[in-house]
């Protein structure tokens, strides 16, 4: 056997576009790559500021915010909020999670559904979470329930259409195969359709997450007494510009952290495709 | 020593657009255990309808597959099919591919020891963790040849196993072939477009023409394995099955 050593430098994407990276080495460098523009804004920024350029009430320079961060941090105010947007999104990840997949996963399996979930799915699709808050809250009142309602809304519809998707495009010869072993129906689902679908349900399910965590803190933003959304809202009340840009950070920063958390369950579950693009993985020829 | 597998009077309709077309008319044949049979025909003659109606892929319009005299109605693991793609299972790897179709059936050693030994055969020990995308498209059908062999079936059916291969990796599969079905004599039908193929494989060549699909002739090829594709009676024989073969199209 011989293993043909083409190693190509550019930079492998897996199918959901993560970049995966060997060698520490490049890791290192892909960090640096991926902080060199935030630094460089944030140095200009600052620098912009201190010579007077920038109004600071406007715009407040970075130094600020950041001391802003800090006080939240300590006295506990920022933990707290992050704590109920996080408890909010998992609770109502996870409700959609409980939904959206077995429905996705028996519709994928029926043929012909496609026809009539498409145009339904397509018009929901359409209509942003934040316009049905006032819904939202008319029905469930201004608590909790109506927040979770609009999680769930939002990160639902990704995970069910991926999910189905995924299971509805099963490849036909692989289930063939499958059915040449006699396998039951039980098996089937289990062996071939799961985990067929399963790169699609991932998809799904950053899709979903970032979703959710965006229309959150719109609702925040409309009616709570916690969470991001109402330390915006906060820092409007009072007038204080440092501490709604330590909110819409957080924000982005969380996010990130979320999509970073999924991106990693799939490359530990999914070991096989994450081996599709990599650039170490050597392709082996006959001789 | 004939009936162990009967293939009576198989007919087959195609629906292409309102109008049915005959696929496969009144083939019928007989075959032994442990006989090694080609198919060959021009693409469209229906071999590979009429081998997947065997496997219980597909229903036939009339006749009856008879295996040791019983009916056969649907798929069994008695039959394994090699497809003309590996249909590999891309989230497992290459010896989870290979186990697929009896996990369960045994106990983990075993099956386990029943994998190493069908990857010995085939050649791809040493790979035995790889993915499937990581492996050239002669291993890649190799192993799913070991994967039909782990169901232990009486019948192997191939459908144009090596079409998609390059000249070198299919003679060495072909040669590699006929050892595995040499040791373990596994009745196999190959389904095949490539002259050469079947003379150098089968011990009958059945010669099938298109529209509708039917048998042309039944050939016993009486050479001795392995086959010499430059002796002269195996040169006489490929011309006279050429020469009906162009006239089938």
């Amino acid at each position: 056997m011989k293993a043909s050593a083409n190693h190509q430098r550019e930079m492998p994407t897996t199918l959901t576009g993560a970049f995966i990276l060997p060698t520490e080495k490049q890791l290192c460098i892909k960090m640096l790559k991926g902080l060199a523009l935030p630094i460089l804004l944030l140095v200009l920024w600052e620098v912009l500021s201190r010579l007077g350029y920038i109004n600071t009430y406007l715009l407040p320079p970075p130094s600020q915010i950041w001391d802003r961060l800090l006080t939240a941090a300590v006295n506990g105010q920022l933990v707290r909020h992050i704590g109920a947007s996080l408890y909010r999104v998992f609770f109502g990840f996870g409700l959609a999670l409980a939904l959206a997949l077995p429905l996705g996963f028996l519709l994928g399996l029926l043929p012909g559904v496609r026809g009539f979930l498409s145009p339904s799915l397509s018009f929901f699709q359409q209509i942003p979470a934040i316009a049905w808050i006032p819904m939202f809250i008319l029905w469930l009142g201004i608590d909790e329930a109506s927040k979770i309602a609009i999680i769930v809304y939002s990160a639902f519809f990704p995970i069910f259409l991926n999910t189905f998707l995924g299971i509805a495009s099963t490849d036909p010869k692989l289930k063939e195969v499958a059915y040449t072993y006699g396998l039951s129906h039980w098996g089937l689902m289990r062996r071939v359709y799961l985990p067929s679908a399963a790169p699609s349900v991932f998809v799904g399910m950053r899709l979903g997450l970032s979703f959710c965590w965006r229309s959150l803190v719109a609702a925040e933003l409309l009616g709570a007494s916690r969470g991001i959304g109402y330390l915006i809202q906060e820092g409007r009340e009072m007038a204080q510009p440092d501490l709604m840009l330590v909110g819409v950070f957080v924000i982005g920063l969380i996010g990130l952290s979320l999509d970073f958390i999924v991106t990693r369950l799939e490359k530990r579950f999914l070991p096989w495709q994450e081996k599709v693009d990599t650039e170490e993985v050597q392709k082996w020829q006959i001789s | 020593m004939a009936n162990f597998l009967e293939i009576k009077n198989i007919s087959k309709f195609f629906t292409i657009g309102k109008g049915q077309v005959l696929a496969l008319e009144n083939i019928h044949f007989e075959m032994a255990s442990g006989e090694l049979i080609c198919l060959l025909g021009p693409s469209g003659c229906g071999k590979t309808t009429l081998l997947r109606i065997i496997a219980g892929l597909e229903k036939q319009a009339s006749g009856q597959i008879l295996l040791h005299g019983k009916v056969i109605t649907t798929t069994g693991p008695e039959r394994g099919m090699i497809f003309q793609e590996p249909r590999l299972f891309p989230w497992l790897t290459l010896e989870e591919n290979v186990g697929f179709g009896i996990k369960g059936r045994y106990e983990k050693k075993r099956l386990q020891r029943i994998v190493e030994e069908l990857l010995e055969i085939v050649g791809l020990s040493n790979f035995a963790k790889a993915w499937p995308n990581q492996l050239s498209g002669g291993m890649a059908q190799r192993a799913a040849i070991a994967r039909a062999l782990a169901a232990d079936p009486l019948i192997l059916l191939l459908d144009e196993p090596f079409a998609a291969l390059d000249a070198q990796t299919r003679t060495k599969l072909q040669t590699d072939f006929l050892n595995l079905w040499k040791s373990t004599h596994k009745t196999c039908i190959h389904v095949t477009h490539d002259i050469d193929e079947a003379l150098i494989l089968g011990q009958r060549i059945i010669v099938m023409e298109s529209s509708p699909g039917r048998i042309r002739e039944i050939i016993s090829v009486p050479f001795p394995y392995p086959r010499c594709p430059d002796d002269p009676d195996f040169l006489a024989l490929k011309k006279e099955l050429r020469d009906s073969f162009i006239s089938t199209m």
